[in-house]
């Protein structure tokens, strides 16, 4: 590798420790639910957010009725937490009514 | 940071691994209080006495990196002194030029990839935030 290209990756690495040690504090104290942790998926403070999402489960639908954007939102939502469960070895509760539905 | 490879270390090997340190403390022209108590630190792990650190530290102006780096022979020892570098060099939130030339030339002359340094210098970034964090946690200090 070149010495020049070396030196800008090591230093690019380097960035605030400080911003850093910030932003790790924040996750851990929950004052920013939104904060991800980097590649950490288990310990994202917004799947907490998802898993403990308490919109009322879609009613089912009849053949006839149209799927809307919201019925889509809401079953994606509910795949995602119960993939999210399974990455974390627990088990989501299923909203009762709940159909699950292929998009 | 695990702290065993210092059990396996000689003495020749030790000398050596706290005169590079010292070259690199004094790399960028300032000397950090982190950097001097990671050097008080590290030198009593190393069961040096002040006395011996006093000396070697006088003799820092005529320290050749290259020639101690020669003696470390064993791969597992090279990489933990290139660990300790990383963590010295990065220590005072400042990465100095100087000390990246010296790390760069230290890990080529005993043999170390330059993309292991930059994995070994991630992981030492890593843990030094995770420490820090730690620190405020606990309310050791400012962190």
């Amino acid at each position: 590798m070149d010495r020049k290209e070396l030196k800008q990756t090591l230093r690019n690495q380097a960035t605030s420790i400080d911003e850093a040690v910030q932003k790790k504090l924040a996750c851990l104290t929950g004052d920013n639910p939104f904060a991800v942790e980097e590649d950490n998926l288990t310990d994202n403070a917004f799947t907490e957010l998802l898993m403990n999402d308490n919109t009322a489960p879609i009613q089912p639908k009849t053949i006839s009725e149209p799927i809307t954007v919201e019925d889509k939102i809401s079953a994606h939502k509910q795949s995602l937490a119960e993939k999210i469960a399974a990455l974390r070895g627990i088990s989501t509760p299923i909203p009762s009514g709940y159909i699950h539905r292929k998009f | 940071m695990d702290e065993e490879y210092i059990k396996t270390l000689s003495d020749v090997e030790k000398t050596a691994f706290l005169k590079i340190f010292c070259k690199l403390i004094k790399a960028d022209g300032a000397i950090e209080a982190e950097e001097v108590e990671f050097l008080k630190a590290i030198a009593a792990r190393y069961g040096f006495s002040s006395n011996t650190m006093v000396e070697i530290i006088k003799m820092a102006p005529t320290i050749d990196c290259m020639t101690e780096a020669r003696q470390i022979k064993n791969r597992q020892h090279a990489l933990e002194l290139i660990k300790e570098m990383c963590l010295l060099a990065n220590i005072d939130d400042d990465l100095h030029d100087a000390e990246l030339d010296i790390i760069i030339d230290v890990a080529r002359v005993m043999g170390i990839e330059d993309e292991k340094v930059i994995v070994i210098n991630r992981w030492v970034l890593d843990n030094l935030i995770l420490m820090k964090t730690g620190r405020l946690i606990l309310e050791k200090d400012n962190g």
